[in-house]
């Protein structure tokens, strides 16, 4: 305790002892307010919040400093619901001693919770709402506000205080009775309220205490005891209920639910079900459509391959085939590499010529060179064969004969003499009517032909030509062998019917000019054809 | 017996929280000690 005129700590003295002051009176003021302060905190641990409000006023009437009493008279009004109040004295506590004081702890606690001070706030505003009702004469409107009040801020004695007061008003005795108990749990100790309280119990007590006719007419209907705070009313007029009335109970309640079920939840439940398979058979359709149209298209692109491929390998077959390019490529440089390598093997040279396509390809090279190896090594082949095939004759080998003469004549139709001897051939072979045939062919096709005056002597007399044939060997021993093969070329040329580039005249023998100028031929051959991507 | 009205009297509008500076600024700082201090000094004064 100090001093009010100086400060200083008192002693147990009346005076102060550093200023004299009289401290006497100002000490019995402290004590009371302590004293007060005692009174009202041991009120409000017995729940006698009134009270302790009583007792605190009069400590803080005292001394307004005793931060302890003002700081426990908010505490009691915020636990009665009265928050601004509450408040109001924790700021007042905070100016009096702004460190060091619990009202901080309490206004912090209270400040984060915005929502819930909101809420103690927007109860307050209908309590005062409630009341302007209450002067209106609108109770009833005045008692639903109530309702809401105390549901948001249960602690709100005067809430419950002014709601019971309503209900005692409309004589609803058991709702005023309730209203004010929960009012006494909060205020234990409050006047009011137990003064409306006694007049609920004893406004019930008058009603239990009815004439004696009345109570037994409410016998007949209903039974009313208390059972604590609780008034049971519990009603007469019913019958007991058998067992088998229970049961029939049970299985009507079921049937009511199994309808309840046929009728309103089955019907969803199944449209429900309905609903998404319906979706799913949608999902899975359009699904389906996506797919088949990409395996049209897939068939689409497969068919496109095929015919690219199938057109690849006919222009692939078009070169490697038996009749391609590259095969005709091949014969014809073939027969050019053996016709210039062993130019007296012509005949070989013209088998490979055979398989040959003139039209193989259109480059003037290949038509050149193809003209060319024609030209002579099937003129020369054709000497060769009808040379071998005199021989034979000579010889008697008239099968031999019949086959090279047959050749000769093949590769030169020209060459009367081979179809002369190839006739007698079969004549004296004993094929009279193939060689016949030849004899007549020979004097419609070579009319003025000297062989074909010996044919007709045969067709007329039928004697059959002893005479030898005249071979190259033979020919070229008097001299008329290079007359002859001049002839032949010409024929094989003129047969040939192609405008050849300049190739000169054969010599007497196997000349040079044309194996010299079939090499050129190839050279070019060959650069055309790697121009055409060909190997 | 009750009279509502007259109890009804004893109801006054609580306080609303934008209503506390009001209380703050309306509030009696006097105590018994101010009263006190008052008649010393009043005491005092027709003393001397």
């Amino acid at each position: 305790m100090r001093c009010y005129s100086c400060g200083a700590t008192l002693s147990e003295d009346d005076f102060c002892n550093a200023c004299g002051a009289d401290v006497k009176s100002y000490k019995r003021i402290i004590r009371l307010s302590n004293s007060c302060y005692n009174e009202g905190l041991k009120r409000a641990k017995i729940r006698d919040l009134s009270g302790a409000v009583s007792s605190l006023k009069e400590s803080l009437k005292c001394n307004k400093t005793n931060i302890e009493a003002r700081n426990l008279l908010g505490l009691v009004y915020f636990e009665m619901g009265e928050v601004v109040l509450a408040l109001s004295e924790w700021i007042i506590s905070k100016n009096y001693r702004a460190k060091n004081n619990i009202a901080d702890d309490f206004m912090q606690e209270v400040q984060e919770n915005p929502a819930k001070l909101e809420m103690l706030n927007t109860s307050i505003k209908k309590y005062n709402q409630a009341l302007d009702y209450c002067a209106q004469g609108s109770y009833d409107l005045a008692i639903i506000q109530l309702k809401s009040v105390v549901s948001k801020n249960p602690k709100l004695v005067r809430g419950y205080q002014l709601l019971g007061l309503l209900y005692l008003q409309g004589e609803q005795w058991e709702k005023a009775k309730k209203a004010l108990n929960r009012a006494l749990r909060v205020d234990a100790g409050n006047p009011e309220t137990r003064y409306y309280l006694s007049e609920a119990e004893q406004a019930l007590n008058e009603l239990a205490a009815v004439p004696a006719e009345n109570r037994m007419k409410t016998r007949e209907e209903a039974i009313t005891y208390q059972s604590g705070n609780e008034t049971i009313i519990q009603p007469l007029n019913t019958q007991e209920r058998s067992g088998s009335i229970t049961v029939l109970n049970i299985i009507i309640g079921l049937a009511i639910g199994a309808a309840i079920m046929w009728f309103l939840i089955l019907p969803a439940r199944i449209q429900s079900a309905r609903k998404e398979i319906n979706e799913e058979l949608q999902n899975v359709s359009d699904e389906l459509t996506s797919k088949s149209a990409d395996l049209e298209e897939m068939d689409k692109r497969l068919e496109a391959l095929q015919n690219e491929n199938n057109a690849s390998k006919e222009e692939l077959e078009s070169y490697t085939g038996s009749s391609g390019m590259m095969n005709s490529f091949d014969g014809l440089f073939d027969s050019a590499a053996l016709y210039i390598n062993d130019p007296g093997n012509a005949r070989e040279a013209a088998k490979l010529l055979e398989g040959v396509s003139e039209n193989a390809s259109s480059r003037k090279s290949y038509q050149n060179l193809y003209s060319v190896m024609f030209s002579k090594v099937g003129s020369e082949a054709a000497s060769a064969a009808l040379d071998s095939g005199k021989q034979c004759y000579n010889t008697g080998d008239y099968t031999g004969a019949i086959v090279d003469l047959t050749e000769a004549f093949g590769l030169n139709s020209s060459l009367d003499e081979a179809l002369y001897y190839l006739a007698q051939s079969y004549l004296k072979s004993g094929d009279e009517t193939k060689g016949r045939e030849l004899l007549n062919q020979l004097t419609n096709t070579f009319p003025d032909s000297e062989y074909a005056g010996r044919a007709k002597d045969y067709l007329s007399t039928g004697n059959t030509d002893e005479t030898p044939a005249e071979t190259g060997q033979e020919e070229n021993d008097n001299g008329e062998t290079q007359e002859r093969k001049k002839k032949t070329e010409e024929q094989t040329e003129a047969a040939a019917a192609v405008e050849l580039p300049a190739v000169p005249a054969p010599a007497a023998t196997p000349t040079p000019a044309p194996v010299t100028q079939a090499p050129a031929a190839i050279d070019e051959l060959q650069a055309g054809a790697a121009q055409e991507g060909v190997f | 017996m009750i009279d509502f009205e007259e109890e009804l009297k004893k109801f006054h509008p609580s306080p609303e929280v934008e209503e506390v500076e009001d209380i703050i600024h309306a509030h009696d700082a006097s105590d018994l000690i101010d009263v006190l201090l008052s008649m010393m000094e009043t005491e005092q004064g027709e003393h001397y």
